[in-house]
Order: structure tokens, then sequence, then C-alpha cells
């Protein structure tokens, strides 16, 4: 155990991923103050008979069949009854709350908060979500229902619910969860050799000291509530996957016709990216498609870097150490680069490394098979991704990240002004992404739209053990 | 267009261009008028906008008043600027965020007025990670800033204080004024705004007398918006 961290008392979906399928969120409101305190205690009372019992960082030696943890909203701290003394220590952005936030975080247009659907139209009644992750569907019941049991604690606003995919693919085709922060006093550095440095445990959690030399987060007291705690970002983030591919076919048809194609697909270069990739029958039009959703995100869609092997996918360097130092071949704009610019050189030069976040993501709805069968009329069922974007700091990191880098792109002078290919606020008359070439030049591809956009969301606190203890005490 | 004014009218439009009126409205009439529709100060800082070219070449404007309100007071606050100069420098360029940024004493203040991209608690939090001993230095010069210095151990809370100390930026247009007065509603806000227009000049009055230091408009730019790093990276300096 190290010494800086009892594992014991930190959610155990902070540090680590499970890696079940199955994730189902219950959002929920306080039905019954003293209930729902009593509730609290229970799910960490070590008594697995009746309410659920939080999962912890550590788990001892047999891993749980299901696990089970909590965030709280600002709300929902109040609704408790949270001493107001307490309360106010805790940062703007959570008090404000995800829809207030709107504007930095590019929920504008069609993911304006106004448009969200229940239970995310209420947002002062949100004041808990209560996560299961499980391998069937059946266990989630049953965890759900031992949650609810008795119904005197919470109300039941609504479920969100999804299931990963195989080998880590997430809708738009891409392997995800490649890479996550390993933390200081808690990953081997050399185990996985990523190239990035190890983080200061004050990234993810309350009480410890940050990326920011010198600088410390505001822990809300007493130190029982706040020390070990952390913010999550919730968002249900809807991907219009159609859409994308439409977009790949429109690119790749567009670049056949410029007159340096080569130069980003020499002639024959198809054969091998088309037999990497299993597209069948393989094209110079399909290989440009991928070239294309490659230097969107960073990352070929087998997970390959760019910044490694740019004119071909290469499975076995999907996890290999990278930075974006020097020439890097992986475009400025691109997503993953956005998002973490690692080393490369950025404008804010304090920031680097210091807006990273633990990402816990899961696909919801049905999978992508291509165009349905029929003339296309019909409508497409909802499909996106549940994600987690966790960090001790939602101003310093996920609304850093969000505002100053996603949606404007203000760390780096050559992609000011646009915004983030894949999950950015695009507008088709306005948008723009350069691809960069060989030669050194770029052809700027237009029209890229809103392929992700936001349908609900909030802020919420991840409480340690010793806090959950503290608000069932209270 | 003939006017249908009659005496009446005409008079109710004469009195408020007098100086006698002016005066007896700001005794009576205005305090009246705070007392029965409070209002509170609208807050500091640019509107956020999802506009791109809205959100590089940001106004901060702070006004702090000074712990020791007199010429040795305001030395006091000179000396820390002056002896931090280099320092301030090196901040700048590593932010690189910054336009400029000018220091100004007005009475017993000291004034900061600084020209940014992005996000205003970004570009505070990046300065405090790279310059804070000096906030440091100057904070502690001006009234309530030992609540928030070391600002390094007290982030949250600096950022908060600065922006408070941070001029409203009165909107050009009516609309946008009576927006923002909505905006105070939280919850109760209507939208669209569905105001009387011949209550603006009240409630200007009232916020004016909420909020004394304004910043009128959000700065008139001579040319668009770019980034401090695009500026640069186009003269060949570096960023």
């Amino acid at each position: 155990m190290n010494a800086m961290i009892d594992f014991a008392d930190v959610q155990g979906n902070i540090l680590r991923g499970y890696r079940m399928p199955r994730v189902r969120y219950l959002v929920l409101e306080v039905a019954d103050r003293l209930a729902a305190r009593r509730w609290l205690a229970a799910s960490t009372s070590g008594d697995g008979g009746g309410t659920p019992q939080i999962t912890p960082g550590h788990w001892g030696a047999n891993k749980p069949d299901t696990c089970f943890n909590i965030g709280l909203t600002y709300e929902g701290l109040r609704a408790l009854g949270t001493p107001s003394s307490s309360l106010a220590m805790f940062p703007n952005e959570f008090i404000e709350g995800m829809n207030a936030r709107a504007l930095k975080l590019g929920d504008v247009g069609q993911s304006a908060p106004q448009t969200w659907p229940a239970p995310f139209n209420e947002p002062a009644r949100i004041h808990l979500f209560a996560t299961i992750y499980a391998t069937e569907v059946a266990q989630l019941n049953y965890v759900q229902q031992r949650a609810l049991a008795g119904g005197k604690a919470w109300r039941l606003l609504g479920t969100r619910e999804g299931c990963n995919f195989p080998k880590n693919r997430v809708h738009f085709g891409y392997r995800d969860n490649i890479m996550q922060p390993r933390f200081e006093g808690v990953h081997d550095p050399q185990r996985h050799a990523d190239g990035q440095p190890i983080a200061p445990l004050g990234t993810v959690l309350l009480g410890h000291p940050t990326n920011l030399e010198g600088l410390l987060w505001r822990v809300p007291q007493p130190e029982a509530l706040g020390r070990n705690g952390t913010f999550n970002a919730f968002r249900v983030l809807k991907q219009d996957v159609v859409g994308f591919e439409k977009y790949l076919d429109q690119a790749a048809s567009d670049l056949l016709k410029y007159p340096q194609v080569d130069d980003v697909l020499p002639p024959g270069a198809e054969l091998n990216i088309c037999q990497v990739l299993s597209i069948a029958p393989p094209s110079r039009h399909g290989a440009l498609r991928e070239i294309v959703a490659a230097n969107l995100c960073g990352r070929w869609r087998d997970g390959t870097p760019l910044a490694l092997s740019a004119d071909v996918p290469d499975p076995k360097l999907v996890e290999a150490k990278f930075d974006y130092v020097g020439e890097s071949r992986c475009p400025y704009g691109a997503h993953i680069r956005r998002c973490n610019p690692r080393n490369g050189q950025i404008v804010q030069r304090v920031a680097n490394n210091s807006r990273r976040l633990v990402r816990r993501g899961v696909p919801y709805g049905p999978r992508y098979n291509g165009p349905e069968p029929g003339d296309g009329s019909g409508p497409e069922p909802e499909r996106g991704l549940l994600g987690n974007f966790i960090g001790a700091s939602l101003g310093a990191q996920f609304e850093a990240m969000s505002c100053d880098w996603l949606n404007l792109g203000l760390q780096d002078p050559r992609i000011t002004g646009s915004n983030d290919p894949i999950t950015g606020t695009n507008d088709p008359d306005t948008s723009w992404f350069d691809l960069p070439l060989k030669s050194g030049s770029t052809i700027r591809l237009r029209g890229l739209r809103e392929f992700v956009s936001t349908r609900g969301g909030a802020y919420t606190f991840l409480p340690s053990l010793s806090a959950i203890r503290y608000l069932g005490s209270l | 267009m003939p006017s249908n004014e009659g005496l009446l009218d005409r008079i109710v439009d004469w009195l408020p261009t007098t100086l006698g009126f002016k005066r007896v409205a700001s005794w009576t009439l205005v305090p009246y008028w705070a007392r029965r529709t409070p209002v509170k100060p609208l807050p500091g800082g640019p509107h956020p906008s999802f506009q791109r070219g809205d959100n590089v070449q940001c106004m901060m404007n702070l006004i702090m008043p000074l712990k020791i309100k007199s010429p040795i007071g305001r030395a006091e606050a000179a000396l820390a600027i002056a002896q931090n100069k280099d320092t301030i420098y090196a901040g700048l360029n590593n932010v690189g965020t910054v336009h400029f940024a000018r220091f100004v004493i007005v009475g017993d203040n000291i004034c900061m007025f600084s020209v940014y991209d992005g996000d205003f608690t970004n570009y505070i939090r990046d300065f405090i990670a790279t310059i804070g001993e000096v906030f440091n230095e100057v904070v502690k010069l001006v009234e309530g800033g030992e609540k928030v210095t070391p600002c390094e151990k007290n982030v949250e809370a600096f950022i908060q204080w600065v922006h408070e100390r941070d001029l409203y930026q009165v909107p050009d247009t009516a609309t946008d004024f009576l927006r923002d007065q909505e905006a105070l509603n939280g919850d109760r806000a209507v939208s669209p705004v569905d105001d009387d227009l011949t209550l603006l000049p009240r409630k200007l009055v009232l916020q004016l007398r909420a909020n004394a230091n304004v910043s009128l408009g959000n700065g008139y730019r001579a040319y668009p918006g770019f980034s401090v790093a695009q500026v640069r990276k186009q003269l060949g300096l570096g960023w």
C-alpha cells in the first residue's frame, strides 16, 4: 500500500477501469433526506446483503462480480444537508453545474442544455448518479433493485445504459481506451512506458500535489468530506456515425481530385492500408477515407498513432511511446493532440501535461454496421458515448481543455479559430481542418459537421468512502 | 412626423436635462428606485461567447483599492511593480496568451488592465502558476488581499477575487444590456428577453449605482481578433 493514499478510501472507478462490459447509470433525486443519509451510511457498512456496497480502489484478492459507485451533484450535497460552510468551499464550476457552463463547453445549438431530454432538463432535481458495472443485464437489474429497495431514500429520475464493443472499439470505429494517465504512487512507471510523465496524484484526487508546481486545489472541509474525492464531468454524447462516415466519403472523393493526392496516398499504398484495416475490396477511395479518419483523430482506427506511423497503420505500435516534439506527422488539430498535446510545443507552456483527465466511457445505442437496407430515409437510432471525464479540478482540467483547446485551438496558432474535428461544435460553413502532407504543406478540408452533440450531463463530486460515511452521519 | 406631445410630455422630457433635476433625482429618486427594485452588480469580464473572434483579445480591467490611501501607499504599489518588472516579462512570455498588461495608479487604486486570449480563469491560473509571487506582492497591498494570498494555496478563491474586481463590460446594445440584467434572475429569467425598453435608462442608472466603475463596451478593435501566438508567428517572432 502506498503511503500517500489509502486505496480502500478511494472509489474504485477513479483509479482503475473495471473492464466490465455493461454499465448502467441511475439518475436519482433525494426523496427523503434522512433515508438518503442512511442509505449512504449503509453503502459503506460492509453489509453485503442490503444496499449495494461502494466499490473501493482496493478489493483484496477477489474481483467483485459487479461494481457500484456514486457521484453527487452540488444540489445533491445540498439536499443531503451538507453544512453551508462546506458547500461554499466547492469550486464555482461545480456549484454552478454543467448547464450553466454551456458556452465554455461548446454546448450550443443542438447541444444546448435547453434541448436535453429528461432527466437532464431538470438539473436542480439531479442529486446522485449511482453507477452499476456488470457483465450481464440481469446483474444490473439485481443491483438496481437492491439500490432502490424500499423506495424511500431516492426517486429514480431516469437511467442511461451502455455496453462495450469488442476490442475497445467505439461508434466511430476507432479503438479507444488505449492510454490513461498513470499516477505517482499508484502505477509502476516502468510497466506502461508510454512516454508520458507520471502524473502527480493531485491530478485526480483532492488533497495531493497537483501538476502545476506549487499550486493546490481547495479541499472542501471537513477533511473527511473533501480529501481523496474528485470531480467528474458526466456527458451523454450523441455520435452521428452516419454523418461521420458520409463525411469521410466526401473528403476522400474530394482528395482524389487534388493534384497532390499522390502525396497523401502514393500509388499502390492503398493495398497495404486496406490489408491492415481489413477493407475489402481495396481501393484508393477506401484507403483515403481511412487516412482522413486517422488524421482527424491522430490515430488510425486500429489505434496506431500517426505520430509513429503516418503512412500505414501498424498494430504493433498501438501502445508504443510517442510524443509531438519536433516534426511530428500528427496534425496539430487532430483530436488526441488537441486533448493532450503531451510535451509538444503549445502556447501556454505552463499547461503541458496539466490538463490530463481520467476518461471512462462506454458506448450506448446499437453498433453501426454500415448503411441500412432501403432508401435511408428512416430515422437513425440514437447512439453515442456515456463519458466520464475525471479530474481534481473541473476548471483547470476539463473546462480548460474544452474551452481553449477543443473549441478555440488556442494552444497552437496554426489551429486557432478551428474546432476539434471530431468532437467540436463545427459548422459546415466555417469549419476547417488542415491535413498535413509529407512535403510540409497542407490540404485544408472543409465542411466538417457537429459529429458529436451533447444530450445531457452533470458535474458530480466523487466522494471518498470517508466522505460517504461523513454524509451518512449528518 | 408631426409631434403629438402635449405640454406635460414636453415638460417630462425636458426636466431630466436640467442640472437641478439631476441633483434632486440623484439624492431622492435614485435611492428610492434602488430600494424598490434592488439591483445586483453585474459580473465583470467579457460576456461569454461562442464566437471564436470574441474569445481572443479579451479585456481585463481590474481596479483594486489600496489599503494605505496616501502617497506612501501609492509609492509602495509603484515599487512592487517596478521591482518585479523582469518577472512580469518572463511571466508574459511563459503564459503566452497575453497581448499586453498595464499597471496604472488612479487615486488610491492600483489598476491592472490587460488584453488576453481565451478563458479568463485559465489566464489567471496560468499566471498564478508562472508568477504567483508577483500577484502576492501586489495583492497584499490591496484591501481584502490578505484573504486570498498566497495565491498558489488559494487558487480558486484568488481567481474569484480577481473576477469580482474585474469591471463589468457594459454592452453596446440595449438588448444585450437587458439580457445581462435578465441573467441575474437565474432560473426566473425569461427568454427571449421581454422587457420594457422605456425602463432602460432607469436600469442603467441603477446598475451604475451598484457598479460605479464599468468598462464601456468590451474594447474596440481596429482589426479582427487574432491570438498572441498568431501575431507572433506571423511576425516571425516565435511563439
